[in-house]
């Protein structure tokens, strides 16, 4: 399987991307679309939501982009590691990666969408930001916020099951703790710094 | 770990240190907001505020001085206005080094009693960047207080979405209906796309300066970390607002976006450093010196940047206002909102918070404009105290009115009366009377 297919597959198979991964990870690859995506999607959302593109901004969501997928992921391979399981840490990373990067993409569409909505077809127009944070127009971009999350419990399950092979208990456990560690993080980073 | 490892891993800490990297170097801790000082007093951006028949203050050193096109002694650096000077904005012209100096809209003649005025503080008013009825809506805020006839009103920051220039160019259509003067300070959002604040700058003048109503002081201090919500001051700022906060006055308001001292922390609340003995506080640099010089002058504080909140706390002899926002807020029902204050020698005597959908002024005028009936529907829970103005016949030389009391009527017709108005509906006639 191509790399290429390997992303694709991802979103409507992603067991069979899982395979992929456990036999030929490749994070290195992976780390280097993940920053590319990361960069691209904060500079269309903040031209979306703001009208403005400042850098100390594209830096600042980037890092929060990726403290919340690689936080959780580096804090729950630790604790697998710490309960003696054997697994292939470049496939752990990868894996956990690629599936929160895949929600974190449908959000992005979903995002982007909103975006042309409320900038070009709205009435008033408004910049995505405003509409969202002034005008009550959260909803949908929450209830796809549910949905992401859904579909991201779905995908760390296989990567327990494929890759680490814990049991369901563990993998509870250890990914509430991560989820609410990393989650705190990104809140310290998000409303201490910012 | 072998090399093929750290190959593997190596991208993302690079990726993290950069992003670190740009952060540091790109946050401006103190953006460059202009301090005035004694000789750059009065401007546009901060006007005078006199009476007719009253005195103020100018630097000694201005060898001839105009008001308008009238020439007044300037004596030691007191400057007379004139008993005849109609309430309105008078241009300023100064001789000084041998040249002529404008500046236009540098006084404002006012109608309102130096003892007992009203000012309005707006605050968060994130005016957009499309035109239409978002400005609209934000356009009849400003209506409305121009309605309520303060003698000034203050902006306390975030009067942008994002510090842009059409968003600037929108505040400024925004705002042009007001009569009287408005003070403005930048919130964080100005500096969201002006880091340095020359855009601020350049539409609104200084984020530091003050000025007086009779024996009443106004400070504005813009603290700020750009681009961040949180704020701060720098050693020099804090030297300046001490020395301007020792100056004589009965009353002290310091005008400020980000909360000093609050009660809560809104969604803050969970950052650990934002709580200090008891209280929350968005100030990290200066944050021990700037309390410690407000509460030794027992200084009213007037801030923003929480949108939803209404709280007013005390702390230490000094009193925080937190005043909600005249944008909406996502959740809150409440809006636009602002806070009308009244000061009677020197008192506060009304502080309360206004909803803009609440109160309702029109004029109705007859008998070719010698006679106005006011109808106020007023449903706020509380009185309103407004000073009213009318533009009547100037054919007429005497006014009276059946409610309230007339504080001022000008060669021009125009009529104000200073009315409480009570809750539910009132009406108010002026018509031609001894």
């Amino acid at each position: 399987m191509s790399y290429t297919k390997r992303l694709i597959t991802l979103f409507h198979r992603p067991s069979q991307s899982l395979q992929e991964i456990i036999e030929h990870p490749c994070f290195l690859l992976t780390s280097l679309v993940i920053i590319l995506c990361s960069l691209g999607y904060v500079i269309i959302a903040e031209l979306g939501l703001f009208h403005s593109l400042m850098l100390h901004f594209i830096a600042a969501y980037a890092l929060m982009v990726t403290i919340i997928w690689l936080l959780p992921t580096v804090i729950t391979l630790g604790l697998f590691k710490l309960i003696k399981k054997k697994f292939s840490i470049e496939a752990y990373m990868e894996a956990n990666a690629l599936s929160i990067f895949s929600v974190v993409t449908i959000g992005f569409i979903f995002l982007s969408l909103f975006i042309i909505y409320s900038n070009f077809f709205a009435e008033p127009k408004r910049t995505a930001y405003f509409a969202m944070v002034y005008y009550n127009q959260w909803y949908p971009l929450a209830i796809i916020g549910g949905i992401g999350l859904i579909l991201l419990l779905h995908r760390i399950i296989l990567i327990c099951r494929s890759i680490v092979k814990v049991k369901l208990y563990q993998f509870l456990l250890i990914w509430l703790f991560a989820a609410a560690v990393s989650m705190y993080v990104a809140y310290l980073f998000f409303r201490g710094w910012l | 770990m072998n090399v093929n490892n750290v190959k593997t891993y190596i991208l993302l800490p690079i990726f993290v240190v950069v992003l670190l990297g740009i952060l540091w170097f790109s946050y401006v801790p103190s953006p460059t907001i202009m301090r005035l000082y004694e000789q750059d007093y009065p401007n546009e951006y901060v006007p005078m505020i006199v009476t007719a028949n009253g005195t103020f203050f100018l630097s000694s050193s201005f060898e001839r001085v105009w008001i308008g096109a009238q020439e007044v002694q300037n004596e030691e650096g007191i400057i007379s206005i004139p008993k005849d000077f109609s309430p309105g904005w008078y241009p300023l012209i100064i001789h000084v080094n041998g040249k002529n100096i404008t500046h236009n809209n540098a006084l404002y003649v006012t109608p309102v009693r130096l003892e007992d005025f009203t000012f309005v503080q707006v605050t968060d008013v994130h005016t957009p960047c499309y035109n239409g009825s978002d400005i609209q809506e934000r356009k009849h805020v400003f209506e409305l207080i121009n309605n309520l006839g303060p003698a000034f009103v203050v902006d306390t920051g975030d009067m942008t979405d994002y510090g842009l220039e059409e968003q600037y160019r929108y505040y400024e259509y925004i705002t042009s209906v007001l009569d009287m003067p408005l003070y403005t300070i930048p919130g964080n959002m100005e500096t969201y796309s002006d880091p340095h604040l020359e855009r601020y700058a350049y539409h609104r003048g200084p984020g530091n300066y003050y000025f007086y109503f009779d024996r009443t002081l106004f400070i504005a201090g813009a603290g700020l970390h750009s681009p961040r919500s949180w704020g701060g001051f720098d050693n020099a700022q804090i030297n300046w607002i001490n020395a301007t906060i020792s100056k004589e006055a009965d009353l002290i308001f310091f005008l400020h976006h980000i909360p000093i001292v609050a009660q809560q922390g809104r969604d803050y609340h969970y950052v650990p450093w934002g709580w200090r003995e008891g209280h929350f506080s968005q100030i990290e640099n200066g944050y021990q010196d700037i309390v410690t010089i407000l509460t030794r002058e027992h200084a009213f504080i007037l801030s923003g940047h929480w949108h939803g909140y209404v709280d007013t706390f005390q702390y230490k002899g000094a009193t925080f206002y937190n005043t909600p926002s005249v944008t909406r807020m996502s959740g809150v029902q409440e809006g636009p909102r602002f806070r009308l204050f009244q000061i009677q020698n020197n008192t506060i005597t009304y502080d309360n918070v206004l909803e803009t959908g609440k109160l309702h002024i029109s004029r109705e005028y007859r008998a070719n404009n010698t006679q106005v009936t006011i109808r106020i529907q007023n449903d706020e829970g509380v009185f309103v105290p407004l000073c009213i103005h009318a533009s009547l016949s100037p054919k007429i030389k005497s006014y009276s009115t059946n409610q309230g009391e007339i504080i001022k009527i000008s060669v021009s017709g125009d009529v104000w009366v200073k009315y409480m108005a009570p809750q539910g509906e009132s009406e108010l006639i002026i018509a031609p009377g001894s």
